[in-house]
């Protein structure tokens, strides 16, 4: 029994360091958040990939435009430069996480396309701190008259950006949760789906038997 | 154990695919028919049994039984992995369709070669026996690691270094295979020891 103890004691420290490469498979996903891609990198839903290598690639050319590794917690937070977003590009995100685990993720030029909003409308992001501090002055004169002064003063490009922040906040969870959906693990469906093909193929073997014969 | 889509050579994988080809046209050749219900459960049970995680400890393992389905089938586990990863490929998405034969040869070849190497054991006292069925489960996970290193080491992650990883992550899972696949061997040798004779082998007798 002693003996036992110690054996299943030994079997878990060396699993403490083993976990990685007993995955069955990697995966990757990622989506935008603010003005940055956060991409997540796991091999379960609870064990994340660390240090995992990540090459960032220009879905179209293939030229590599970031590289990376993911963090403790399997994270790695990045913003494509200013001159690849220009292009219109969508984005090959490639997970080597070693052993033989590889995973990659698409984010389509559609997608890219609030990042190349951002970055068009930074400089705007300085005037809507100038309607922040001013906004208590103009408080001062209250009345539904003076409030519509200030909302039209402030400009389409401003309301938008503030309004993507608080969007992007809000549905923080809603992206990450829809992401990981994609890449979701194997569910009762699949198992009883392939036991039914290792059935249906053992039935075509045993008609294929009895037809020979007679 | 399931190598990815996209990290081995072409060459690897041509190799995997024409060594799984002959094993399996073996397995098929040496197949026999009356066992295919046997072939298809156990097929059912290495495609879940990797599904399957067993606590120890602050972590988990997951079965691999590649060893179980080799001691009781031979070259026809061929065959049998074949069907059970593709099915879990296609499903699951563990593993690819292009690295299919590397893995399947990966896992089934050094289970071929255990049961050659302990089939005999199976016919002595129920100590040999066990003993045995602990060799093959746990030396058929060491081989199946040995063989992902060696493709793995033609690509740049080298030979060594993935050997190295690889040997050591699957000791837990060499352990808890060899204590399942020798449990298995005794239950079915006490229930059903007409599935431990190989037509090409001495007969266990079930009264020892």
């Amino acid at each position: 029994m002693k003996c036992f103890s110690l054996l299943l004691a030994s079997i878990a420290v060396l699993l403490s360091f083993s976990g990685e490469a007993l995955a069955h498979k990697v995966n990757v996903f990622a989506f935008i958040d603010g003005d940055e891609i956060q991409v997540e990198c796991s091999f379960s839903r609870s064990q994340k990939v660390r240090n995992g290598k990540l090459i960032i690639t220009d879905l179209e050319t293939g030229d590599v435009v970031h590289e990376g590794v993911t963090d403790e917690r399997g994270l790695f937070r990045f913003r494509p430069p200013d001159a690849f977003l220009a292009t219109g590009h969508g984005l090959n995100i490639r997970l080597l996480a070693g052993e033989g685990h590889r995973d990659d993720w698409k984010v389509t030029p559609e997608e890219l396309r609030s990042l190349s909003m951002d970055s068009r409308s930074k400089p705007a992001s300085r005037t809507q701190t100038t309607w922040k501090t001013a906004q208590p002055e103009k408080a001062e004169n209250s009345g539904e008259a003076k409030k519509a002064g200030q909302l039209t003063g402030m400009d389409t490009a401003d309301l938008e950006v503030a309004i993507g922040r608080v969007l992007d906040e809000k549905l923080f969870s809603v992206k990450q949760a829809l992401a990981r959906q994609q890449k979701d693990e194997p569910g009762l469906r699949d198992i009883v789906g392939g036991i039914g093909w290792i059935l249906g193929l053992l039935g075509l073997a045993t008609y294929m038997k009895h037809r020979h014969r007679t | 154990m399931h190598v990815s889509e996209g990290v081995l050579s072409p060459a690897v994988i041509g190799g995997g695919i024409v060594f799984t080809a002959i094993g399996t046209g073996i397995g098929l050749r040496k197949a026999d028919y009356s066992r295919l219900t046997t072939t298809a459960v156990l097929s059912s049970v290495f495609f879940v049994g990797s599904l399957v995680h067993v606590p120890l400890g602050p972590a988990s393992v997951h079965l691999v039984l590649n060893g179980l389905i080799g001691l009781f089938l031979g070259w026809v586990a061929f065959p049998a992995l074949l069907t059970a990863l593709s099915l879990q490929a296609i499903l699951f998405g563990f593993g690819g369709i292009a690295v299919l034969g590397v893995n399947v040869f990966d896992m089934t070849f050094p289970a071929v070669v255990c049961h050659y190497a302990f089939r005999g054991f199976l016919v002595e006292s129920n100590a040999l026996r066990v003993v045995g069925g602990f060799c093959c489960g746990a030396l058929s996970v060491a081989g199946a690691a040995l063989c992902t290193a060696l493709a793995l080491g033609f690509t740049d992650e080298g030979f060594l270094t993935s050997a190295k990883i690889l040997f050591l992550a699957h000791i837990p899972v060499m352990v808890v295979e060899g204590i399942v696949t020798a449990l298995a061997v005794a239950f079915v040798f006490k229930s059903r020891p007409e599935l431990l004779r190989f037509t090409d082998a001495p007969v266990p007798e079930a009264s020892s």
